[in-house]
C-alpha cells in the first residue's frame, strides 16, 4: 500500500531521516519506536507529506506520490488520514462540524450524509452526547478520540498516528488506546508512532525501531521485544521497559 | 450606562457654571472712521476752540464742551463722547501718551493760527507782522516749528534768546496753557510753540514777553479789554473773533482732527490672528516683533481674540464688520491697516476666461449690477434688500467652477445649509452672461489657488487679493471691489447670555442643529463605507502577507503590500487625505465624500491588513496540519478553518479599528467636507460660542463611540461561545 525508498529528509544541516526503504502492505498496523529524535515522527509526516522528503520516492497505492502538488495532494492526503498528537481539533466549530466539515467540504458527502455518519463514529468512539460540544468544553482523551472520528469520516485507507497519547494524562490514556485497538481489530491498516510499548506488543503486526534516522531493527513483536539484536534497540528497551 | 450618563451632566454642569460667569457687560463701539461718521455723534471739544465751532455745524451730533482738550480726551476714553475734534498738534501729542485713542489721518479741517491784537492797534499788528516775516526770513519759525510739532521729543531745537538782550518794557500775551504742544505747563513754566515764537517776537520788538495764562474763552475778552496786549492760544481766525480784535499774519498752520478711541495701526511686538493664507497673514508676518497665529478660519482667529489668545486680528474690513456686527465686544480700528484690491484668480495661461470674466465684469459695472450687489452685501445693514437674481429663462451650456472657502463673510458664508455672498452672487451675474453654470467648489482658503491652479477648479474667487506669490501661480481678473485690511481688537467684554439662550442659538436658532445632523450622516456614512473598504482590502493585503510568509509564495504581491503599509502608515492621515484630494483627484471633480471614504478606507486598510495578519499568525500550526491532513488545500483551509479563528481573535482590534477610524474621520474638514466636527464648526462661526458646539459634537461621538463599544463586546461574546465552560 505504502513503499518507500531511499526516504531522506534534512532541515538545514540536520540529517532527520538517512535512506528509508520499508514497504506497508494493506491490513498492516506498523508500530514506530525509537528515542527522541530518531526521525520517527518525520518518517510519517513524510508519508502524507507535511514535510517535503529531500530526496527518495514514496509510492501509495502504487502511484508516486513524492511530488504531488494541489489536487492529486489532496485527494491523497483524503485517503492517508493522520492524528496529531495535539488533536488539533477545529476549536470555532462544534463537535458535529469537526467531524463533518472534512467529507462535506471535499465534497464526498452531503451535510445530511456526514451528519448521519458523524453519528455513527460518535457512537462507536462513545461520545454521542458531545455533538453540540465545542472542543474546549472536552477533555483531552475526548479530544483524542474525537480526532480519531474526524479522520475515519473521511473512510480513509491507511491512518497515521503520531504519538496519539503522549499529550494526554495519565487516566485518559487507557480510552485513546482501547479505541486504536478497536479500529485495529476492525482491519484498518495503520502507521503508529507511540511510546506505548504495551499496545505495541498487543497490537503491532510489525514493530519498527529507528534511531538516528535510519531503521535498525525490525520484527514482530514477539522477536522485537523479547529477542532484541541490535545493541541501540537492546539500550532503548532496557530504558523504557 | 447611568452612572456614565450621571458623570457626564455633572460635567456639562460644572462646564456651563464657568461659562456663565465669563461674560460681562458690555461697551459700545466707536464706529467713527471719518469725518462723515460724526453725523448724530457726541463730540469732544474744547471750550471756546475751532473745533468747538466745527462739532457744532455737524449734524445731529452732541457736541460736549470742555475746558481742556486733556478733559476730552479722557471723556473719550471712558466712552462718554465718541471722537473729539482738536488741533492736529495736541492731537498728536495725546495719541502719543494714550496707546488706546488713534487720530483719523483725513484732517477735518485745515485752518491757520495768528495772534489776536487789540483792534485799531495797528501799530502793533504790524509789529508782529515784521517780526514773524523776519523769523521766517531766518529759519527762527522752522526751528521752532521743529522743536515743538515734528520732532517726536521737543527739547532738540530750543529757541533762545540772544544774549546780553535788554529789554525796553514788556508784552503781555493772554494764554491758555492746556493747549499742548501750543502752550502747556511743564515743571509749573508755560512752555510750547506760541510762548517760543512770541519770545523770538518779542526779543525783536525788544520787549520782555509776560504771559497771563487764563481760560481760553476768556483770551479775546482779555485783548479787548487792554488787560492783555496780545492774544496767542492756538487762535484760528475766525469771523466771529474779527468783530472783537484784530489778527497777525498767521505765524503757523494746523488743522482740526478727529480723535477716536481705537487701536492704533502699530502692531510693534503684537501677537497677531490671521486668517492662514491671506493677504493679512504676509502684512502680519512683516510687522516687527509681532507673533503671527495662523488659523484656518477667520472666526477662529476671532475666538482666539475672544479668548485673549491673540492681541489683535488682522482681517479684510467686509468680514471684519460682520464679525463685529456679531460680537459687541470688539472694536475695529478706526483706521485701515492697508487698502487692497479683490480679483477672481485662473488658471495660468487661460487668458480666454480672464477676458471673459473681466469682459463680464465692465458689463456688471456698467449697467449698475456690481453697484447693486454691492449696495447688498457690504452696504446695507441688512442684506437680503437687494438680491441679485438671474435673468429669467436663462438656460446654460456647461458649468464653470468656482473654489473658494465659505467661511470668509460677507464675501462667502454658509447660511441654511447654502453658501452665499457677495463673491457668489458676483459670480452668478458673471456667469449668466457667459451662459455658464455656476458650481461652488467649498475648501480651504490656502487650497483655492491650488484648485485653481491643478485645473480642479475653473476660478478662485473667496475675497482674494492680487499677490506676487499668487501671480506666480494663477492669473487674475480685473479687480471686482476693493476692500482693506483692518485691525479688530477686543474692546469690551461679551454680553452675558444665559445658558438657555446659549442652547436656543446654538442649536435651535435658524435651525442650526441640521447642520450637526448632516454632519453626523456624513461621518457615519464615511466611516462604514471606509470601514467595509478597509476590511475587505485588509483582509487581502493580510491574506498575501501571511501566505507569504507562512508559503513563500507569492513574493511581488507581498513586496507591493509591504511597500503600501510602510507608507500608509509612516505617514498622517491628514496628509493622506489632502494628497488624495488635491493630487490624486486634483483635476477630476469627484464628491468629497467619495474623496473621504477612499483615503479613510486605503488608510485603514493598512491598519486592518497588520491586525488580521497578526490574526493569522496566531493560529496554531496545527490547525493548518489538521486542515491539510484532511485533504484541504491552501486556500480552503485558510477560509474554512483558519480565518474563522483569527477574526474570533482580532475582533476586539478591528473593533477598535473602526472606533478610531469613526473618531479620524474628523479631519474631513481639511477638505471642506462637511462632516460633524465641521458641522460644529459651522455653528460656532455663526454663534461665536465655542462651548456648546464643541462639548454636543463631542459628546455625538462618544455616544458612537460607547455604542460601538458595546456592540463589539456583544459580537465577541457571541463568536467566542466555543471557549464557553
Amino acid at each position: 500500500m505504502i513503499s518507500v525508498s531511499n526516504l531522506k529528509k534534512s532541515f538545514g544541516d540536520l540529517v532527520v531521516l538517512d535512506g528509508i526503504t520499508e514497504t506497508i502492505e494493506k491490513g498492516e498496523k506498523v508500530v514506530v519506536i525509537g528515542p527522541s529524535g530518531s526521525g520517527k515522527s518525520t518518517f510519517l509526516r513524510c508519508l502524507n507529506l507535511l514535510e517535503q522528503p529531500t530526496s527518495g520516492v514514496i509510492e501509495f497505492e502504487g502511484r508516486d506520490i513524492t511530488h504531488a502538488k494541489g489536487r492529486e495532494l489532496n485527494s491523497v492526503r483524503m485517503k492517508m488520514g493522520m492524528v496529531f498528537q495535539h488533536f488539533n481539533l477545529f476549536p470555532h466549530l462544534t463537535i458535529r462540524r469537526n467531524i463533518t466539515i472534512a467529507p462535506v467540504k471535499n465534497k464526498i458527502m452531503t451535510q445530511a450524509q456526514a451528519d448521519k455518519r458523524a453519528d455513527e463514529l460518535l457512537a462507536m468512539v462513545g461520545l454521542s452526547d458531545k455533538a453540540d460540544a465545542y472542543p474546549a468544553q472536552l477533555s483531552g482523551g475526548q479530544k483524542q478520540r474525537i480526532a480519531i472520528a474526524r479522520t475515519l469520516a473521511m473512510n480513509p485507507d491507511v491512518i497515521l498516528f503520531d504519538e496519539p497519547t503522549s499529550a494526554l494524562d495519565p487516566e485518559m490514556v487507557g480510552e485513546v488506546l482501547e479505541l486504536m485497538k478497536k479500529l485495529a481489530e476492525g482491519g484498518m491498516t495503520m502507521i503508529v508512532v507511540t511510546h506505548e510499548m504495551g499496545f505495541a506488543r498487543e497490537v503491532a503486526s510489525r514493530v519498527l525501531f529507528m534511531a538516528d534516522g535510519k531503521i535498525q531493527e525490525q520484527g514482530t513483536p514477539q522477536e522485537i521485544f523479547t529477542d532484541p539484536k541490535n545493541p541501540r534497540l537492546r539500550d532503548f528497551l532496557a530504558r523504557v521497559l | 450606562m447611568k452612572k456614565f450618563l450621571a458623570a457626564v451632566s455633572a460635567l456639562l454642569l460644572t462646564l456651563c457654571m464657568f461659562t456663565g460667569c465669563a461674560a460681562e457687560q458690555s461697551s459700545q463701539q466707536s464706529s467713527v472712521t471719518c469725518a462723515d461718521d460724526l453725523v448724530g455723534k457726541k463730540i469732544g471739544v474744547q471750550i471756546g476752540t475751532t473745533g468747538m465751532t466745527y462739532a457744532e455745524g455737524v449734524e445731529g451730533a452732541t457736541v460736549e464742551k470742555y475746558n481742556k482738550g486733556a478733559d476730552a480726551i479722557e471723556a473719550l476714553k471712558q466712552g462718554k463722547i465718541d471722537a473729539v475734534l482738536i488741533d492736529a498738534s495736541p492731537a498728536k501729542y495725546f495719541v502719543s501718551k494714550n496707546s488706546d485713542i488713534v487720530a483719523l489721518d483725513d484732517p477735518f479741517a485745515v485752518e491757520e493760527y495768528a495772534c489776536a491784537v487789540k483792534k485799531g492797534n495797528d501799530e502793533l499788528t504790524q509789529q508782529i507782522n515784521d517780526a514773524l516775516a523776519k523769523l521766517r526770513e531766518d529759519g527762527t519759525l522752522t526751528l521752532i516749528e521743529q522743536n515743538w510739532l515734528v520732532d517726536d521729543e521737543y527739547g532738540k531745537h530750543p529757541y533762545e534768546s540772544p544774549e546780553g538782550i535788554t529789554y525796553d518794557g514788556k508784552l503781555v500775551m493772554a494764554t491758555n496753557a492746556e493747549f499742548a504742544p501750543y502752550e502747556f505747563k511743564e515743571e509749573g513754566e508755560i512752555v510750547g510753540f506760541d510762548v517760543d515764537m512770541m519770545t523770538a517776537v518779542c526779543d525783536i520788538l525788544g520787549k520782555e514777553l509776560v504771559i497771563d495764562d487764563m481760560a481760553f474763552d476768556s483770551i479775546i475778552a482779555a485783548v479787548d479789554s487792554g488787560k492783555a496786549d496780545v492774544g496767542v492760544a492756538g487762535m484760528t481766525v475766525t469771523e466771529d473773533r474779527l468783530k472783537n480784535v484784530n489778527f497777525s499774519d498767521s505765524y503757523t498752520e494746523a488743522s482740526q482732527v478727529i480723535i477716536v478711541k481705537g487701536m492704533s495701526t502699530d502692531l510693534t511686538g503684537k501677537t497677531i490672528g490671521v486668517q492662514m493664507g491671506t493677504t493679512g497673514m504676509t502684512y502680519a508676518e512683516g510687522v516687527e516683533g509681532a507673533t503671527v497665529e495662523k488659523y484656518n478660519k477667520g472666526a477662529d482667529a476671532i475666538e482666539a481674540l475672544k479668548q485673549g489668545k491673540v492681541d489683535v486680528v488682522l482681517i479684510d474690513s467686509s468680514p471684519a464688520k460682520y464679525f463685529v456686527s456679531k460680537n459687541p465686544e470688539l472694536s475695529i480700528a478706526p483706521k485701515p491697516f492697508a487698502v487692497e484690491k479683490y480679483a477672481c484668480a485662473i488658471k495660468k495661461g487661460n487668458d480666454e476666461l480672464t477676458q471673459q470674466i473681466n469682459d463680464a465684469l465692465s458689463q456688471l459695472r456698467e449697467n449698475g449690477t456690481l453697484n447693486l450687489i454691492e449696495q447688498n452685501w457690504l452696504v446695507d445693514a441688512e442684506y437680503g434688500k437687494h438680491p441679485y437674481e438671474s435673468p429669467e429663462g436663462i438656460t446654460y451650456s456647461g458649468k464653470l467652477v468656482m473654489a473658494t472657502n465659505a467661511e470668509f463673510p460677507p464675501y462667502e458664508l454658509k447660511e441654511e445649509g447654502e453658501i452665499v455672498g457677495f463673491d457668489v452672487d458676483m459670480m452668478r451675474a458673471v456667469c449668466d452672461i457667459l451662459g455658464k453654470e455656476l458650481v461652488i467648489d467649498d475648501m480651504a482658503f490656502d487650497s483655492v489657488i491650488a484648485a485653481v491652479d491643478s485645473g480642479k477648479a475653473d476660478v478662485g474667487v473667496a475675497g482674494m487679493t492680487v499677490t506676487e506669490d499668487r501671480l506666480k501661480n494663477v492669473n487674475f481678473s480685473d479687480s471686482y471691489t476693493e476692500a482693506s485690511q483692518v485691525i479688530i481688537y477686543k474692546s469690551g467684554n461679551a454680553s452675558s447670555q444665559n445658558f438657555a439662550e446659549k442652547l436656543k442659538s446654538t442649536f435651535l436658532d435658524k435651525d442650526r442643529w441640521v447642520y450637526l445632523v448632516q454632519g453626523l450622516g456624513n461621518t457615519l456614512l464615511i466611516t462604514v463605507l471606509a470601514v467595509v473598504i478597509g476590511i475587505v482590502l485588509g483582509f487581502v493585503i493580510a491574506i498575501i502577507r501571511s501566505t507569504n510568509q507562512l508559503t513563500g509564495r507569492l513574493k511581488i504581491p507581498n513586496f507591493i503590500c509591504r511597500i503600501y503599509l510602510t507608507v500608509v502608515r509612516g505617514t498622517p492621515m491628514v496628509v493622506q487625505l489632502l494628497i488624495i484630494y488635491f493630487v490624486v483627484f486634483s483635476s477630476v471633480n469627484i464628491s468629497k465624500i467619495l474623496v473621504a471614504v477612499i483615503a479613510f478606507g486605503l488608510n485603514s486598510a493598512a491598519y486592518v491588513a497588520e491586525i488580521v495578519r497578526s490574526g493569522i499568525m496566531s493560529v496554531d500550526r496545527g490547525q493548518f496540519e489538521a486542515g491539510s491532513s484532511l485533504g484541504f488545500g491552501y486556500t480552503r483551509t485558510m477560509i474554512s478553518i483558519i480565518l474563522p479563528q483569527a477574526i474570533r481573535n482580532i475582533l476586539p482590534a478591528l473593533g477598535n479599528e473602526a472606533i478610531v477610524l469613526l473618531k479620524e474621520t474628523s479631519v474631513s474638514g481639511y477638505i471642506a467636507l462637511n462632516d460633524l466636527t465641521k458641522g460644529g464648526d459651522t455653528i460656532r462661526s455663526q454663534t461665536y460660542e465655542a462651548f456648546l458646539p464643541l462639548i454636543a459634537v463631542a459628546l455625538i461621538y462618544l455616544l458612537m463611540v460607547v455604542g460601538l463599544s458595546a456592540l463589539v463586546n456583544r459580537l465577541e461574546r457571541r463568536l467566542s461561545n466555543d471557549k464557553r465552560k
